[in-house]
């Protein structure tokens, strides 16, 4: 029997981008070549990957799936207003720490306590830390997740970590990466990313996918779903997201979430009674919701997959 | 397989191309791009493209510029072997005497004449954005000048702001501050005498300019230019979009190029300039592409005469939900200020019921124009608090308001 290990190693070495395409097809992530070439380079050249685009287009989805892959480690670090190092690279057990102190306190020279409380066996390592100790036999992948939420200061100290993925520690010295993670960045675009991270990354912008791209993803994540049904869901979502009158436009995940609960509430076929009463699956926001014409929008659809089916 | 010299001068195309198109290429990720180029097939044109936009485009609207001069680059290679076709057949000048002397004019096209074996020159009529253009008189905008637009740009940030940031200042109404008392206790050997009272103060709004380009703003563009340049050259957090019947993000442009290549770029890709205007339909544009960008603690500053050809339920639509994201709505009109004005386009009068600042555009044409607008004070302004209507104007306008809902 093929040992898994060497078989993860082996796909690494005879990466191609046809072969990524493929991999990714059977982790149920429909990829095109363009987001093909860009993991295949972020691996080759050993840069992080910055992806940007309009929200539930599958950015997150595409480390997700590097990871389980290559079957290596996912990290995640999840960005929000006022995330600082401590929270993203270690931190001191002061607990374990006080108490280790108190237990040795009578029986060891001090110095030595000290040298002791100040190792790795006192470090609370979070995900950047870990990302750079990941000790598997393949680099592990590091999600970024909208770094677009985290303060500019941030940024800033991204930018050591991305450029030499080295980070110091005063008290133990600098840690290397043992293997340099494959790393994704996402950003949802709701403030611009610095120059400096832009720099370092290779870009890549995500958008809605093509009426033929969805059809797949839906019948591949929705099993059991008729042709017909995933044809007008599909056709009815991608007249939404051109609607002038929609603000909040549905992304892929909400076509899924759609087409799932259409198939749970065993629907066959669309009718203005059954997009309306589904519809806040789709549509998040009040005003959309108030503001969409099912009926119009419906007998587009209906004619359109008529015209394709004929 | 191409050589490393081929895929070098690949790769330093491209980046030359967006350096160009004023989008700015380190030798760094020109090194990316080439070492990228090695690890993919250079005879399928789609990877070679994805490698490039991968490397070099950091950005959308780069990806795009790149995306389109590759496309570009390839047609005139295919007409190149087109021209080659020439040399052996007869020559194009047929083509053009058939057209009859009304397709000649102005431009000139270079052509080659079989019958001589020379290069001939002739001019014809033809449409062309680029000579709309240059029939444009634009000028850069003048040190003195960019130091003037700065000042009044960093007290309408300051004028506009929003939300409370991390610092303090003074306020009779504000939180006791124990460490400012006991300090200012000092002169008074120890005994507080007065407590000394803080609060947050109010941090720069984030500033996200719409500019009208249509023909009706047209003798306005110099003055755009030195506005949008000034703003997105030398102030964070700010965010420019040209309108007229397309949107258009200039921000990359004008805050990585000097005030001569400005100019000459803005014209090249915002080729919208002096075309009908659609308000409506770019603000509903703007909203879906770029609503991340707009937040409570920004301020929308339109300028735009509110001459509108598309649809009046869009333009409310859009502004009803501009007013639920946004911090404040600013807009600017040319003729605002000008004497006997009332807002009688249909565009104005849909927009007029949620913008909180209107004024004339002369308010940011100098710092006494804009004093006697916003007042002299430095401190930002009550929520909720709304400039810019004369007084003569808000009595009738309560009329037109209900006109237009």
């Amino acid at each position: 029997m093929e040992d898994p290990a060497l078989k993860r190693m082996t796909l690494l070495d005879g990466l191609t981008i046809d072969k990524i395409i493929e991999e990714m097809a059977k982790q149920l992530y429909i990829a095109d070549r363009e987001i093909a070439t860009a993991i295949y380079l972020a691996i080759k050249l050993e840069k992080p990957l910055l992806i940007e685009g309009e929200p539930g287009c599958g950015k997150t989805d595409i480390a997700k799936v590097l990871a389980n892959m290559l079957r290596t480690e996912l990290i995640r670090l999840q960005c929000y207003e006022g995330l600082d190092s401590s929270s993203t690279i270690y931190e001191w057990n002061y607990p374990k720490q006080l108490l280790y102190i108190k237990m040795m306190e009578n029986r060891r020279d001090l110095m030595e306590v000290e040298e002791e409380i100040f190792s790795e066996k006192f470090l609370l390592k979070r995900p950047l830390l870990k990302a750079l100790l990941h000790n598997g036999p393949l680099p592990a992948v590091l999600l970024i997740d909208e770094i677009d939420r985290a303060d500019e200061e941030f940024e800033g100290f991204l930018l050591e970590f991305l450029a030499e993925f080295q980070v110091t520690i005063p008290e133990i010295g600098t840690i290397k990466a043992r293997k340099k993670p494959i790393v994704i960045i996402t950003s949802n675009r709701t403030r611009e990313i610095g120059e400096g991270l832009r720099r370092r990354c290779l870009y890549l912008y995500l958008t809605y996918p093509p009426f033929e791209k969805e059809l797949r993803i839906v019948k591949l994540k929705v099993s059991g779903i008729s042709d017909r049904l995933a044809r007008e869901v599909i056709e009815f979502v991608q007249r939404l997201r051109l609607s002038p009158e929609i603000f909040k436009k549905p992304g892929i995940s909400e076509t899924l979430d759609w087409a799932l609960a259409l198939r749970e509430l065993g629907v066959e076929e669309l009718t203005p009674k059954v997009v309306r009463e589904t519809l806040s699956v789709l549509l998040k926001s009040s005003d959309d919701l108030k503001n969409i014409d099912v009926e119009a929008l419906l007998e587009e659809v209906e004619f359109n997959i008529d015209e394709e089916l004929r | 397989m191409k050589s490393l010299d081929e895929i070098a001068k690949l790769a330093v195309n491209a980046a030359n191309q967006l350096r160009r198109n004023g989008i700015r290429c380190s030798v760094a990720e020109v090194i990316d791009a080439a070492n990228a180029l090695k690890h993919i097939d250079l005879e399928n044109r789609e990877d070679v493209l994805s490698a490039l936009k991968l490397t070099l485009a950091k950005s959308r609207e780069a990806a795009q510029m790149l995306a389109k001069s590759f496309t570009k680059a390839s047609k005139s290679e295919v007409q190149v072997d087109e021209e080659g076709k020439f040399k052996k057949g007869e020559s194009d000048l047929t083509f053009w005497d058939e057209m009859g002397e009304a397709s000649r004019g102005a431009d000139q096209f270079v052509f080659r004449d079989d019958r001589s074996g020379k290069m001939n020159r002739r001019s014809w009529f033809s449409y062309s954005p680029s000579d709309v253009i240059s029939r444009k008189r634009l000028n850069p905008p003048k040190p003195a000048e960019i130091t003037e637009i700065r000042r009044i740009i960093k007290r309408l940030r300051r004028r506009l702001a929003l939300m409370r940031g991390r610092r303090f200042e003074r306020d009779k109404r504000g939180e006791i501050d124990v460490w400012k008392s006991i300090r200012a206790s000092y002169s008074t050997f120890g005994e507080i005498l007065k407590f000394m009272k803080i609060k947050r103060k109010k941090t720069r709004t984030k500033i996200t300019l719409l500019i009208d380009v249509s023909g009706s703003m047209d003798s306005y563009s110099d003055w755009l230019l030195k506005i949008m340049h000034t703003l997105c050259r030398y102030h964070h957090n700010v965010e420019c979009f040209l309108f007229s019947t397309r949107l258009f993000r200039a921000t990359e442009i004008l805050a990585k190029s000097s005030p001569e290549q400005v100019v000459e770029l803005i014209w090249r890709w915002a080729d919208m300039w002096g075309s009908g205007t659609k308000i409506g339909r770019c603000l509903m544009l703007f909203l879906k592409e770029n609503c991340g960008m707009v937040d409570r603690n920004t301020t929308v500053i339109i300028i735009s005469d509110g001459w509108d050809t598309g649809e009046p339920k869009l333009l409310r639509l859009s502004m009803q939900k501009l007013r639920e994201i946004a911090g404040r709505i600013v807009w600017l009109n040319p003729y605002a200020d000008k004497p006997g004005y009332k807002p009688l386009t249909i565009g104005m009068l849909t927009a007029l019921p949620y913008i909180d600042i209107f004024a004339g555009i002369s308010v940011l044409d100098d710092l006494s124009s804009f004093n006697k607008f916003f007042g002299k004070s430095l401190k930002p302004l009550k929520r909720g608090e709304k400039l810019g209507l004369p007084k003569v104007l808000r009595k009738p306008l309560y009329r037109y308001r209900l006109f237009s809902m």
